[in-house]
């Protein structure tokens, strides 16, 4: 929800850049460059017509099952021209063209042909409810606003009118009170089916999921006028869902959301929201009283858990794992930073609330007190591209914000920018993120239980596999045994599961397969966050990892190496491994503590995407960004509680 | 641009005769004028003229008085609400349908008046708009019959390219890991098992190698299910391209290197066609349906001489 967010702090200054005869490409998500967008847009052939297409089986008897459950790659989190920012920045393509892409198809972005290496296994494209379909509708000539003074604004080339659409738009969405000219509801609707009928004409069970979605966008505003993300993509098992989307103009407050996702699970589908980007949030995402202002309660916690299990931890705006500044002692917590508020240059709080490492001992400091944890978040990764596209892989990546960060064309403004006019620029964009879900097989009802059991986990892009299981029985020969799997579950917890009581040592199972298209391993690490009398501390484990290296007297794992070659932007899996597979048991285990335990695997470095783009160009590496990353998966949590 | 020339022919007129009138002195002198003046074929002309004019301008007057009328019948009210609840699924209400009338006179005026200044002329997205409305108009005018069981079966096997799957391949590995040594040794190490088993009868033999982390054996995998599972690698080349039945390797894959049985490959089939008539029937009327277009088309553009000039340069 970029430029939204951008606008509702940046409304008048946009205006006035507008008006600005002068306008340079600012290396920036400036608008100079939604105003290419929005003549490129012009007279684009989308239409809001809908094309009444019967349900998919869902339940097809002929998909294979795995009872020990496959590993399935998808996007939870993906824009469409339905999208009004997304429409804004010059994208064209519609949720069919998203599916396709995602199932290995190829598509035209922005003038170029444009296919992803590997396919991903499900989607879920979620559109902005916010005007949804509106803008497309709104510029079609034989659509509902034919003939209107709207379609002549939203058409026109005049910079006049682009600044009066533009800062309408703007306008609205920062009171947070709809154009009732745009916000027409047999428009939403109608978009809406639009979704739903992609969505069901592209799920072939067995082969691909394609979930039903939307993001509400709530971003309310704080004393400085910039905007707090409080966003959730709402996903749907099923498509028995509610004929109109509930949106941020309907109410800011997520336990509004939870209401109407409590209805429409009552009289329809299952239903589940994402929280995501709480590294934007300013500290609200994960904060110890409600929007409302009130203190939590265990009512609250309870609520919360049950509408939104899952968080959306990395992400193409940045990673909400956890800063240098919350967690000085973790050598990898300085990867894909993205600081600033959406739509501002002012750094947010990043002292409380933002960050879900944090936030997993914030939770469990509540849950002692209220008897109920309102932060048991599992995880998840998503692109949130306003492109219509997944295409998150590093040596594949053709931006993600339309005519914004249009890498076929404005690389050098890419490779140059440092700092912006308002928001991060394009560079700090991150080609990123995924979700893998462990499930029986690949289909709606599988997928959708695996998400809410939180048996899932999410990566950086790369198709990296991880497992992870809990219990007391484990030993470390288990792992040599052909059947380890079958046993890890009989035995124990999987990912996104509690551990029930038990006695000694909680001891875990981790196992790591690299994506045979990226780079190999590095490590496994366990991150656990203790909670003991309101007070909370992390300590992370290296619990497998590539190579003969020692740990040194202190502990610390001498670095896997690198061997990128910056300027052609290459590596060698020469270091690293392909699987990385160990047993470990909790050395400091005390049971009267909260615990929270989540793995991390990490790549050798590779190429950033910036890298691979400086390198085609024979550019230099843009300075501000890290030329090399290591790529990675963070598990969702098993938890630990005390016996009282 | 008429209106001034209308004037000034009045003016001519009214100038001209009252003049000479004056000047007359009796009114036989005064026919004898006349009578040479209208025998003057320069002033016949211009009279002739005359009439002429005020003719043309007078039609055309009535056709501008006409064009400057709308009219907004039963008929174009009931196109407004038909279109209204195509879009909407819904009847619009009575404020919308008036708001949607005003819209249609505003529209049409604004349209008349850009003709009339020609802002239609060269306009690239008019002449794309009615080249498509002149398409549209013009395909799909026959209704197409749905094919006989041979025509069914013909187009089906004249067509192999629609109907064809994705190749697959079913096979058995070998795999051996660089980790905990490298590369070079695990490539040796495949290519040591590869000589043992060059001339024998096995066909499958994970244990000669190391661990590997997925499937050894493999069924109806399509290139695509290759690149998720083992990378966008040589492997993916070998295991569509290699002879079957051998041994062939070492092959990398984005987890090391392999040795490959291929048991059976399946080359981009067709979809059988008794299983899957409703997709051919809808293939074949889709390519009916543009042929007929194309056919159409064709008749018109046979009506038209088209001068290819540059090629003249070359």
């Amino acid at each position: 929800m970029l430029v939204i967010a951008w606008t509702i702090a940046r409304g008048d200054e946009a205006i006035s850049l507008l008006k600005k005869t002068d306008m340079k490409l600012i290396p920036a998500l400036s608008l100079a460059i939604v105003c290419i967008g929005l003549a490129y847009c012009n007279g684009n052939n989308s239409t809001t017509k809908v094309e009444e297409k019967s349900t998919t089986d869902t339940t097809s008897a002929e998909v294979a099952v795995n009872p020990l459950r496959n590993c399935y790659f998808g996007d939870l989190h993906l824009h469409t021209a339905l999208s009004a920012d997304a429409n804004f920045f010059g994208a064209t393509l519609l949720p069919e063209d998203s599916y396709k892409f995602a199932m290995g198809e190829e598509v035209e972005y922005l003038g170029q042909k444009v296919k992803r290496i590997a396919p991903l296994d499900f989607l879920a494209v979620t559109d902005h409810s916010e005007y949804l379909g509106a803008i497309v509708a709104v510029r079609d000539p034989n659509g509902p606003f034919a003939g209107t003074e709207l379609y002549r604004q939203y058409t026109s080339k005049d910079q006049k009118d682009v600044a009066k659409s533009f800062g309408g738009f703007v306008a609205d969405m920062s009171a947070n009170k709809p154009n009732s000219e745009l916000n027409k509801p047999e428009v939403i609707k109608s978009a809406w089916q639009r979704v739903i009928n992609a969505a069901n004409t592209y799920n072939k069970p067995g082969k691909f999921t394609a979930l039903v979605g939307y993001e509400w966008t709530s971003a309310p505003n704080n004393a400085n006028n910039h905007s707090q993300n409080l966003h959730r993509c709402v996903i749907f098992k099923g498509d028995k869902v509610p004929d109109i989307p509930f949106s941020s103009f309907d109410s800011q407050d997520p336990e509004n959301l939870w209401t109407y996702l409590e209805n429409a699970r009552k009289t329809g589908s299952d239903v589940l929201a994402v929280p995501h980007n709480g590294n934007v949030s300013n500290g609200l995402m994960f904060d110890t009283k409600t929007l409302s202002g009130k203190p939590l309660t265990k009512d609250y916690a309870q609520r919360r858990m049950a509408n939104e299990p899952l968080t959306e931890v990395m992400q193409g705006k940045g990673q909400s794992e956890t800063h240098p500044s919350l967690s000085p002692n973790d050598e990898f917590a300085n990867y894909e930073l993205f600081e600033i508020l959406l739509g501002s240059n002012e750094r947010g709080n990043l002292k409380k609330g933002s960050y879900i490492r944090q936030a997993y001992g914030t939770g469990q400091e509540l849950q002692e007190k209220l008897g109920a944890n309102p932060f048991k978040y599992g995880v998840e990764g998503g692109t949130d591209y306003h492109s219509g596209i997944s295409a998150n892989e590093e040596n594949n990546y053709p931006g993600s914000h339309g005519t914004q960060d249009n890498v076929a064309q404005n690389y050098k403004m890419i490779l140059s920018a440092g700092e912006s006019v308002a928001g991060e620029p394009p560079t700090r964009l991150s080609a990123a993120g995924l979700t893998g879900v462990w499930a029986e097989s690949n289909t709606r009802d599988a997928i959708f239980d695996a998400l809410k059991r939180k048996e899932c986990f999410a990566t950086s892009g790369p198709r990296l596999k991880v497992r992870l299981f809990a219990g007391w029985s484990y030993n470390a020969d288990l792992l040599k045994q052909t059947d380890w799997v079958k046993q890890a579950y009989a035995e124990g917890v999987p990912m996104g599961a509690d551990l029930p009581a038990g006695a000694g040592k909680p001891k875990f199972l981790v196992q790591a397969i690299k994506d045979p298209n990226s780079g190999n391993l590095d490590r496994i690490q366990i991150i656990k966050v203790t909670t003991k009398n309101g007070k909370s501390t992390e300590k992370i484990y290296d619990v497998v990892w590539s190579g003969g290296r020692k740990p040194d007297a202190k502990g610390k794992l001498p670095a896997v190496g690198n061997t990128v070659d910056i300027k052609a932007a290459t590596y060698t899996n020469t270091i690293g491994a392909v699987e990385l597979i160990g047993y470990w048991e909790d050395p400091d285990f005390d049971p009267q503590s909260y615990v929270t335990y989540y793995a991390r695997v990490i790549e050798i470095p590779t190429p950033r995407w910036s890298t691979y783009l400086a390198a085609k160009h024979n550019l230099p590496v843009n300075k501000t960004v890290d030329a090399t990353i290591q790529e990675r998966a963070w598990t969702s949590p098993v938890w630990y509680t005390p016996s009282k | 641009m008429d209106k001034p020339g209308v004037v000034h022919a009045f003016k001519i007129k009214f100038n001209f005769s009252p003049t000479h009138a004056r000047q007359t002195a009796s009114h036989a002198y005064l026919i004898m004028i006349m009578k040479r003046i209208f025998s003057e074929p320069l002033l016949q002309f211009f009279i002739l003229g005359s009439l002429l004019y005020l003719l043309v301008s007078f039609v055309q007057s009535k056709r501008e008085r006409q064009s400057k009328e709308i009219v907004v019948d039963n008929e174009r009210i009931g196109l407004l609400i038909s279109n209204y609840k195509n879009q909407m699924g819904v009847l619009p209400t009575k404020e919308q349908l008036d708001a949607m009338i005003e819209n249609y006179i505003h529209q049409e005026i604004a349209y008349r008046e850009a003709k009339k200044m020609g802002l239609d002329n060269d306009d690239e997205i008019i002449r794309r708009r009615l080249s498509q409305k002149f398409d549209f108009l013009k395909t799909d005018l026959k209704e197409i019959p749905p094919p006989t069981g041979q025509q069914l079966k013909d187009f089906y096997q004249n067509n192999p390219s629609l109907f064809q799957t994705d190749g697959t391949v079913n096979f058995s590995h070998i795999f051996f890991t660089a980790d905990n040594s490298n590369d070079s040794i695990a490539k040796e190490r495949a290519f040591f098992v590869l000589q043992q088993l060059k001339n024998s009868a096995v066909q499958r033999a994970p244990e000669k190698g190391d661990k590997f982390v997925l499937q050894y054996d493999y069924t109806e995998q399509t290139p695509l299910d290759i690149k998720q599972s083992f990378g966008d690698k040589p492997i993916l080349d070998s295991l569509f391209r290699a002879p079957v039945h051998t041994w062939i390797g070492p092959v990398q894959s984005g987890y090391g290197w392999h040795l490959l049985y291929i048991v059976k490959r399946a080359n981009a089939s067709l979809i059988p066609l008794e299983a899957n008539k409703d997709i051919v029937k809808a293939k074949y009327m889709e390519t009916a349906k543009d042929e007929q277009n194309k056919k159409a088309f064709g008749q018109v553009e046979k009506s038209y001489i088209i001068k290819r000039t540059y090629l003249d340069n070359k």
